[in-house]
């Protein structure tokens, strides 16, 4: 108890997260019988990983296609696609978001990619600030349930009985739900914002299509390859990058030489940030499962709590309160371990059960005090964190609400991997 | 003094930026290079793997120092977000002294884990592991180094912040 107080003293004060987690597993391991090397040992086994070097090859193949300029292709064509709908650029900017989440699967990348085209434009369109912030926000939660996703990725190397390809798999219908909840919400509920304008001839949708061609046909590339067996996340990534690269330069010719340096650079330093939770998180673990602390809470757990729908219940309505506090990324860390294996006995499918989390913390990043993706969007609209959660209310119980049909639907996201023999 | 410390720690934060880049550059090559060369040729670099995760491991080490020259680390702002200027000041001193202390003792357990477990050849390449351990030793004295010159700063700016801004024109 002291050392959890410890640990909650020292973030309260705003020291960074994995210098925190070292201090105190440092000093744990110093007053124990273990060697002090494996403070550094354990550190190093957490990051050495082939699969890991999927994330910053992922965050990388997203930087580039930013930097290509390819965020006003895929508006464009979301344009073509819904903007004739009530309230119509705000559903372009829910459907944009869908689409780039294939491309980013990240959410604060696609808030701040987004953001930066949709606040504005909304807001000249006679959009309140507020309202266009709190939908960019609300609408980048989908980006890392659809694939490639990287908190996937980082949920596999936590929880491995859980698949790669199969959760890929399993986050594109739960993606497209959030989507359609969002859309479903802005006509039925949303005041009529921006002029109605009538739908585009198909021979300007297909001009559209044509245009976003390259980053809609790169999700497909990725997800596919691994699906079918074909390369493994880590070799993906890689091709995703040189496919990024390829089109950056030589076909859409925005991207140019002098770009490059700086794009690889800020990759993986925003990667060595996130590396290094996982790496510190991988010491804490290793110390957690010594002491039993995981089967001591799975044994009070399964005593407890009567059957799986109650767990499931009691999982949800806890991650969601764990969001106000706790980064995504960071709490699936801590969690995903205690958690994971509770519902594997309670017989839930290991990718059921990953999709719901995930879907449930990135949700957390529009909650405050620590939702990243509403200060990305304040940071761009400046209407203030107050006034924009007050907006992203009605969109945060939408997402609530998918979340709790795919709990309780467990098809929704299984169906599909089940089509691939997963 | 602090105009010096301000220029060191700006030509410190380009160099890990460049050096975490480069690493980036590596893994990128490394694993393309091998995947094609698997695909096209069935046969592929025994050290690809090693290479490219090495080449991971050290440029987080690097990106994670750049980060934190630039206060990128994640933290929590939860509380320091309602505590007044001066507060914070001194937490920062705070927190910059205990990533100080931090540093030291990873800076220990590193070469204590290079010293017992870097003597294994890796695969394919002649190089043991103790090179690619290193890597800890480099984040480790790296968190020292930067820690020590943002600490520096703050103590530099600390009278001035504690004092809180100046008024504006027409205050009293």
């Amino acid at each position: 108890m002291i050392i959890v107080s410890f640990l909650v003293a020292l973030l309260a004060i705003g020291v960074p997260i994995a210098v925190a987690i070292l201090a105190v597993t440092s000093w744990l391991i110093a007053h124990s019988s273990f060697p002090f090397s494996l403070v550094a040992q354990q550190t190093f086994s957490g990051l050495d990983s082939f699969t890991l070097l999927a994330i910053p090859l992922f965050i990388l193949a997203g930087e580039l296609m930013n930097s290509s300029g390819i965020t006003g292709s895929i508006v464009n064509f979301a344009n073509a696609l819904v903007g004739q709908f009530k309230s119509g650029l705000a559903q372009v900017n829910i459907w944009a978001s869908f689409i780039f989440a294939g491309i980013s699967g990240s959410a604060v990348a696609d808030t701040s990619a987004l953001g930066r085209v949709f606040i504005p434009s909304m807001k000249a369109s006679g959009y309140p600030p507020d309202v266009a912030a709190a939908l960019v926000a609300a609408a980048s939660v989908i980006g890392p349930v659809v694939p490639p996703s990287i908190p996937v990725i980082i949920y596999a190397l936590i929880y491995p009985v859980a698949s790669v390809p199969a959760m890929f798999l399993g986050g594109a219908v739960p993606g497209l739900l959030l989507a359609v909840g969002l859309s479903i919400y802005l006509f039925v509920f949303a005041p009529k914002y921006g002029q109605a304008r009538e739908a585009l001839p198909i021979r300007e949708r297909l001009k559209a299509f044509l245009n976003a061609i390259i980053p809609l046909a790169m999700p497909v590339f990725i997800v596919g390859s691994i699906v079918l067996g074909i390369v493994t996340p880590t070799e993906a990534a890689a091709f995703a990058v040189f496919y990024a690269l390829i089109a950056g330069l030589f076909i859409l010719r925005s991207l140019k030489l002098v770009d490059i340096p700086g794009v690889f650079i800020r990759s993986m330093r925003d990667s060595a940030v996130i590396l290094v939770i996982i790496a510190t998180v991988s010491l804490a673990n290793w110390l957690l499962t010594y002491a039993q602390i995981p089967q001591n809470i799975a044994t009070f757990v399964l005593h407890e709590t009567p059957n799986k729908y109650i767990f499931l219940l009691m999982v949800n309505v806890f991650l969601l309160l764990v969001g106000l506090v706790l980064e995504g990324t960071s709490a699936m860390l801590v969690l995903v371990p205690i958690l994971a294996p509770i519902a594997t006995t309670y017989g839930i499918d290991p990718t059921h059960f990953a999709i719901v989390v995930i879907a449930n913390l990135m949700i957390g990043l529009i909650t405050p005090p620590m939702g990243l993706c509403l200060f990305v969007a304040d940071s761009i609209a400046n209407v203030g964190i107050l006034r924009l959660t007050r907006r992203i209310i009605p969109l945060f119980l939408v997402e609530v609400a998918v979340l709790f049909v795919i709990t309780y639907i467990p098809a929704l996201v299984t169906w599909l991997p089940n089509q691939f023999g997963y | 003094m602090t105009r010096i410390l301000r220029t060191l720690h700006d030509g410190v934060q380009h160099l890990f930026l460049a050096l975490a880049g480069l690493s980036l550059g590596v893994v990128f090559a490394v694993v393309l290079t091998n995947s094609i060369s698997r695909y096209l040729f069935h046969s592929s670099f025994v050290w690809g793997g090693s290479v490219s995760t090495y080449g991971m491991i050290y440029g987080t080490a690097f990106g994670v120092l750049a980060a934190y020259t630039q206060g990128l680390n994640v933290r929590f702002n939860i509380v320091t977000e309602f505590l007044s200027p001066r507060v914070n000041a001194v937490l920062e001193l705070v927190s910059h002294l205990l990533t100080i202390a931090v540093g030291i003792a990873f800076t220990i357990s590193a070469f204590e884990f290079v010293h017992s477990r870097g003597r294994i050849v890796i695969t394919g390449l002649n190089l043991t592991t103790a090179y690619m351990q290193s890597a800890m030793i480099v984040l480790g004295a790296g968190l020292i180094v930067v820690a020590s010159a943002k600490a520096i700063i703050c103590v530099g700016e600390l009278p001035s912040r504690l004092r809180g801004p100046a008024p504006e024109a027409g205050e009293p």
